[in-house]
């Protein structure tokens, strides 16, 4: 009989290559050997997550392959997370992020925020066509330190646009920290509105949001 | 600021500035053709130039940085960033020629022959006069006696410019009236000749139809590109470029209707006639380009709820709208469906007949965005799904439009030991087209070069795999001048994910259809209709299951339109089309997501 360990380590690599059948079994079989739920997640799930995220960063792996991993962790996630212990641990951090007014396109942020909540950030999701004093009031209700903007559409930039400067003219204003992302933006638009980061991809948004709230690892 | 000029190489057009510009606003300005595939927003790259000399330039961006790399030292710069403010020098590489864009061979596969006219000699009698109270009374009543059944309509334009009636006693006059009583002409002498005009205005490109009417045929068919792709390639990048410029409606405007009228007198001049014999035109393309000839505001288009103006047919005197055809011809608008869903596809239904036939099929227009009809004569279920513009070949490396040059199919043997390559025209290969990236996926794939999750296997000989900037990458062609032509890892799972959520749609709305199994698939679209039905299978963008044989028609909107043209009732016919199809909205589908992942994938599943 195969031990713990190599169980975990299967479900690791199951997680990495994206086959979620694979995944799903082990996951069951690591419960069934009565390996902590909470160190199945944050020993062997999330990193392996990290991994795919690294990968992607470093064009190793592409798009469908990334999607592929993140749809099992997500499957495995689904298992998992009632098992888990009513989380009160201390939090990185408080992010609302939602996809801009007028768009409709959720999948990359979705992503984004599945890397978030398993790097140990609370994230409150907006969901989609969002309006900009939406995410001035849940930003100011939640307490949060970081919004993420997501946009796919290039007609989005406007609105883009005035979200942040919504944000900047808010009380919150001169503390909220913003980071844009998504298919249709450039940094140099970005950064022009007065928003603190851009992120090519889910994983460097993650680096990123640690960098400005100069949090390490 | 002073005044400073600006030359253009190799063209020497030199144009003064006087503020502020980028270089990609000089060049339009100029008329200078800079491609501009993103809008000018510093993503794709394609409007790289040579900066020779300047006596003031902006410092390279960030996105400049990210795209040229090492070609910053030696000089490149992008025009849509750099911004001038004096003398300047720059040097544009070689273009793609407009005209170099692949057209279309004209209508392919007969339509019925319809002649939509009727021609009714008419004379004035004194009875007439004395039972009508005004000169249209008189004119129509003289038409019944003629023999004709319906009720006629005339256009007051067409009374004025007729003699006054004590001198059109004893005379004859021939009037040619659409089948439905619109009157569309008045001759003095027996008329030799009418025609038609119908257009398909794609983003890409324009196809236009010349049409004898009283042949009830084509007479004569051009494709060119869409002049409006400086503004933008993709239609959204154009709707933005709307908003952000002030005139900006008004120039992609212009730009269609100068394409058209260029059109128009080109046609005319294959079968040798002038455009007052036109009479009547039938207008269809993406709702977006439907507004841009209309001058209709794009902010609708631009974000959710995505409404067009109108969804109802639309007859206007072509004169007012600025297309130069008779002096009292009319332009017909066919309705479209939705803001992404246009009337092109409405027109491709009614080509293909699909709404009336019993066993449902499956109609896809592909190009940068997918419509996707599925139905049969009871019930019509239609999507719009996003693709991508690496399908056109934008945005790829390598990527170019199917243009003579352009590789259009690869195939692998021995392994991959042996690429062959076939480019259009049979010219030595200048990039890849979308149409010869889904054909080197397909042919991978048999081979086992390249795993499902679109991985390029190790099998393939050293020489042609490498790790280039953006990853593993696959050389398809290296030419004597060290010129090459590759494929990247990244490109491919572009080219994937564009196909899952075309693939994706096609499930939603079979898990709508519930009924009775797809029996037949038609693909159209230039880009759509390029690609070969068993590459389709191979990657799997067609599920399994469904249908075996796979159509392609060229232009089924094109084709949608001149039976429009030339049958009053098919425009009748249309609108009960448009009234039929159900719109099935994808981004609020739970399942979509799940549905694209799987897609994703080079199988057939
Ligand atoms: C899937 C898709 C759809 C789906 C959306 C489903 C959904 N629930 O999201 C459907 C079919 C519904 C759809 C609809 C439309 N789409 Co669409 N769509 C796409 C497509 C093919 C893939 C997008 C995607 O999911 N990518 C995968 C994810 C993982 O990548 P991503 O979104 O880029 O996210 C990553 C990063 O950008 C980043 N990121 C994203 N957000 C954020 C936020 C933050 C804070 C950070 C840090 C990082 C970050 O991290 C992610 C992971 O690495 C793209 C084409 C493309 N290649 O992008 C077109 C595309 C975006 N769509 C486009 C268009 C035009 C539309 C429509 C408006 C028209 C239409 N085709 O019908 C509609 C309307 C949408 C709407 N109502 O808003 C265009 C936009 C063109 C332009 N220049 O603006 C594109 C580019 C396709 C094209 N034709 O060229 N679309
Ligand atoms: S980078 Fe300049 S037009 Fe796209």
């Amino acid at each position: 009989m195969e031990s713990a360990e190599e169980v975990l380590e299967g479900l690791k690599e199951a997680i990495i290559r994206g086959n979620r059948k694979g995944a799903l079994e082990l996951l069951q079989r690591s419960l069934e050997l009565k390996v902590d739920p909470q160190k199945i997640v944050d020993d062997y799930m999330i990193p392996a997550l990290n991994v795919v995220g690294k990968r992607f960063e470093e064009r190793k792996i592409f798009i469908p392959e990334m999607m592929i991993a993140a749809k099992s962790m997500q499957a495995c996630l689904d298992v998992i997370k009632p098992l888990l212990p009513k989380e009160e641990g201390k939090k990185k951090g408080v992010v609302v992020i939602g996809t801009v007014f007028g768009d409709l396109h959720d999948i990359g942020k979705n992503l984004v925020v599945m890397l978030l909540e398993n790097s140990g950030f609370e994230v409150i999701d907006l969901g989609v066509n969002v309006p900009p004093e939406r995410f001035v009031e849940e930003a100011r209700r939640v307490n949060a330190q970081v919004v993420g903007i997501s946009s796919l559409l290039t007609t989005g930039d406007p609105y883009v646009k005035k979200t942040v400067e919504t944000l900047r003219a808010s009380e919150i204003g001169d503390r909220i920290k913003i980071i844009c992302g998504g298919a249709a933006l450039t940094p140099n638009f970005v950064y022009s509105i007065g928003a603190d980061s851009y992120a090519p991809d889910a994983a460097s948004g993650v680096s990123k949001i640690k960098e400005i709230l100069q949090i390490d690892s | 600021m002073d005044p400073y000029l600006v030359t253009f190489l190799p063209s020497h057009i030199t144009l003064k500035a006087e503020r502020e510009e980028t270089i990609l606003e000089i060049s339009r300005r100029a008329g200078v053709d800079i491609e501009g595939p993103c809008g000018g927003r510093g993503r794709c790259g394609k409007c790289k130039v040579l900066v020779k000399k300047s006596k003031g330039i902006s410092e390279p961006s960030e996105e400049e940085r990210q795209i040229l790399k090492a070609l910053i030292s030696s000089g490149y710069r992008l025009a849509c960033q750099a911004v001038l403010r004096d003398e300047t020098t720059i040097s544009i590489p070689k273009a793609e020629k407009c005209s170099e864009v692949r057209t279309n061979k004209g209508i392919k596969g007969g339509f019925p022959k319809l002649r939509p006219v009727s021609f009714v000699e008419w004379e004035l009698e004194e009875s007439d006069i004395k039972a009508c109270p005004s000169k249209e009374e008189i004119i129509l009543r003289g038409l019944k006696r003629k023999g004709f059944k319906r009720e006629a309509k005339v256009e007051l334009e067409l009374l004025k410019g007729l003699p006054p009636l004590h001198e059109l006693l004893e005379k004859r006059l021939i009037f040619v009236l659409l089948k439905d009583g619109e009157i569309l002409k008045i001759a003095k002498d027996p008329i030799q000749k009418i025609y038609g005009i119908a257009f398909d205005i794609g983003t890409t490109t324009i196809g236009g139809y010349l049409v004898d009417l009283m042949e009830g045929q084509v007479a004569g068919s051009l494709a060119r590109p869409n002049a409006q792709r400086a503004f933008g390639h993709d239609v959204m990048s154009r709707v933005s470029f709307s908003m952000e410029h002030p005139k900006g409606l008004t120039l992609l405007r212009s730009s269609l209707l100068e394409c058209m009228n260029k059109m128009v007198e080109e046609l005319c001049d294959q079968i040798d006639i002038r455009p007052d014999m036109i009479c009547e035109g039938v207008l269809v393309g993406n709702t977006v380009m439907h507004h841009i000839f209309l001058g209709f505001p794009l902010k609708d288009l631009a974000h959710a709820p995505y409404r067009p103006l109108t969804t109802k047919a639309i007859r206007l005197r072509a004169k007012e709208t600025g297309l130069f055809l008779s002096e009292t011809g009319h332009v017909n608008l066919l309705p479209p469906k939705a803001a992404f869903l246009g009337s092109d596809i409405v027109a491709a239904v009614l080509a293909t007949g699909i709404h009336k036939r019993k066993e449902p099929s499956l109609l896809m227009d592909i190009g940068t965005n997918a419509e996707i009809v599925l139905g049969n004569r009871e019930r019509l279920l239609c999507t719009s799904a996003a693709a991508s513009p690496a399908f056109e070949g934008a945005h790829l490396k390598c990527g170019t439009w199917s243009m003579p040059g352009a590789i259009e199919r690869v195939e692998v043997e021995g392994g991959g030991q042996e690429i062959r390559l076939k480019t259009i025209g049979g010219l030595t290969p200048k990039g890849i087209c979308g149409s010869g990236v889904i054909s080197a996926l397909a042919s991978f794939l048999k081979a086992g070069l390249i795993s499902k999750t679109g991985r390029l296997s190790h099998k393939i000989p050293s020489s042609r795999l490498r790790e280039g900037e953006e990853g593993l990458e696959i050389l398809l062609y290296k030419g004597e001048g060290g010129e090459e032509v590759v494929i990247t890892e990244k490109e491919i799972g572009e080219i994937m994910l564009a196909k899952g959520a075309i693939k994706a749609g096609i499930q939603v709305l079979r898990r709508h259809w519930k009924g009775e199994e797809i029996s037949q698939v038609t693909v159209t679209g230039s880009f759509g209709a390029s690609l070969g039905p068993s590459d389709l299978k191979e990657i799997g963008l067609i599920p399994l299951g469904v249908a075996d044989t796979i159509k392609t028609v060229e232009n089924a909107a094109g084709i949608g339109a001149c039976m429009a043209l030339l049958g009053v009732r098919k425009r009748k016919e249309i609108e009960r089309i448009v009234s039929m199809m159900e719109y099935v909205e994808l981004s609020q589908d739970p399942e979509f997501e799940e549905l694209l992942v799987e897609g994703l994938l080079l199988e057939g599943a």
